[in-house]
């Protein structure tokens, strides 16, 4: 759970999928156009494109104190660069929304911060040392603003579920009244994950 | 509608369809390198006159090499299978294995997995055989149970029935259920 967008996710995969695309296309037809073999349309394509080519590739620009220039090398240095500038923000802006604390309050007499670690602990106390409960962990997010708490609880194979979501219900009572307010708290029930498997499946008390 | 349901409304899709952040990283991180490299190459380039004479004898062994016919055939399908890939990962909903919903205090997110645990673990309970003979596929809409009867001891497919749909319901799901009986049983 995250604040990550994941529109942009898709959007850079089809972007980068439809390049890819047409690049493959492109050698696809420059394969069949030196084969000889070529389709009359596929023809006329290859020539209208090899005559916009060659019509931008002849356009230069006048820079005092340097030369004439390609325009068609500026325009890919600019947007080599752009291109390159977009990507490293796209890859710094993935893993967006953990929040270290749980809620804010600002008093005149000053300020309260409470920390994730009071929600894991308050939470996951009283589900830990359930028979049916192999491990839970309690993280916040921040989600549009506003804060989240994740408690993921991994349950023992065939516990009654009904039970364990009960008991952490009552958990969750106890932390709102502990904190006095009301934050949003998606509750998930998680397959075990490679490193449950260690685990005992029973547990003596 | 709350704001607390439009934001658990919110999670509950998120969370229940896959994120695509893996490969939209590996992408991103590829074409920042590639791209990297190509600036730098050109800088080189610009500067150092033994590197643009080798550069250039490179690129005439390539374009030598795109007039044999194989070679632009293979890069083409290869471009064109890891386009239709990423488009395919860019369009499809990737629903994960996960069942959500909402409870008056939380947002409620339970794995198939844990469903197919609990659903397996009462089946068996309730048909009186062993827990390893009992295998269950938890789907979209329908839940599946496979159980290899005891040899010789009959097993009530109602029975079965209705323990899927009393487990579902514990935890507030619905799904139809489909209980398969081997026809032959095992000894044990």
């Amino acid at each position: 759970m995250n604040a990550t967008n994941r529109g942009m996710n898709r959007v850079l995969l089809f972007c980068t999928g439809a390049v890819l695309l047409i690049a493959g296309a492109a050698a696809l037809a420059a394969g069949a156009l030196s084969t000889g073999a070529a389709p009359t349309w596929l023809r006329g394509t290859a020539s209208a494109a090899a005559d916009v080519w060659s019509s931008i590739a002849g356009l230069t620009w006048e820079i005092p104190g340097i030369g004439s220039v390609s325009v068609l090398i500026l325009i890919a240095v600019a947007a080599l660069v752009l291109l390159t500038l977009v990507l490293i923000a796209f890859l710094s802006s993935r893993t967006r929304g953990r929040s270290k604390t749980v809620l804010e309050v600002d008093t005149p007499g000053g300020r309260t911060v409470v920390d994730r670690s009071v929600a894991d602990a308050v939470l996951t106390a009283a589900l830990s040392s359930r028979p049916d409960v192999l491990s839970a962990r309690a993280d916040a997010y921040r989600v549009r603003g506003t804060r989240a708490l994740e408690l993921a609880v991994v349950v023992q194979p065939g516990a009654s579920l009904g039970a364990v979501v009960a008991a952490a219900e009552g958990a969750i009572r106890e932390w709102d009244a502990l904190l006095g307010a009301r934050i949003p708290i998606l509750l998930h029930l998680s397959d075990r994950r490679w490193r449950d498997a260690l685990r005992s499946t029973t547990r003596v008390r | 509608m709350t704001n607390e349901q439009v934001m658990y409304r919110r999670l509950l899709r998120r969370e229940t369809h896959a994120p695509r952040t893996v490969p939209a990283v590996v992408v991103a991180s590829i074409g920042a390198v590639l791209l990297l490299a190509l600036l730098a190459g050109g800088v080189w380039w610009l500067v150092d006159e033994a590197f643009r004479t080798e550069a250039m004898r490179r690129i005439d062994g390539v374009a030598v090499l795109g007039q044999q016919q194989a070679l632009p055939w293979g890069i083409g399908a290869g471009l064109a299978l890891v386009a239709l890939v990423l488009v395919a990962l860019a369009v499809l909903p990737g629903r994960r294995a996960r069942r959500a919903r909402m409870t008056d205090r939380t947002a409620l997110l339970v794995d198939d997995g844990v469903l197919a645990d609990s659903v397996a673990a009462s089946v068996a309970r309730r048909t009186g055989v062993d827990r390893g003979r009992v295998s269950v596929i938890v789907g979209r809409r329908s839940v599946t149970v496979r159980i290899t009867p005891t040899s010789g001891v009959p097993v009530d497919p109602a029975a079965a029935e209705s323990a899927v749909v009393e487990t579902l319901a514990g935890i507030g799901f619905t799904a139809e259920p489909r209980v398969v009986i081997d026809t032959n049983g095992v000894v044990a």
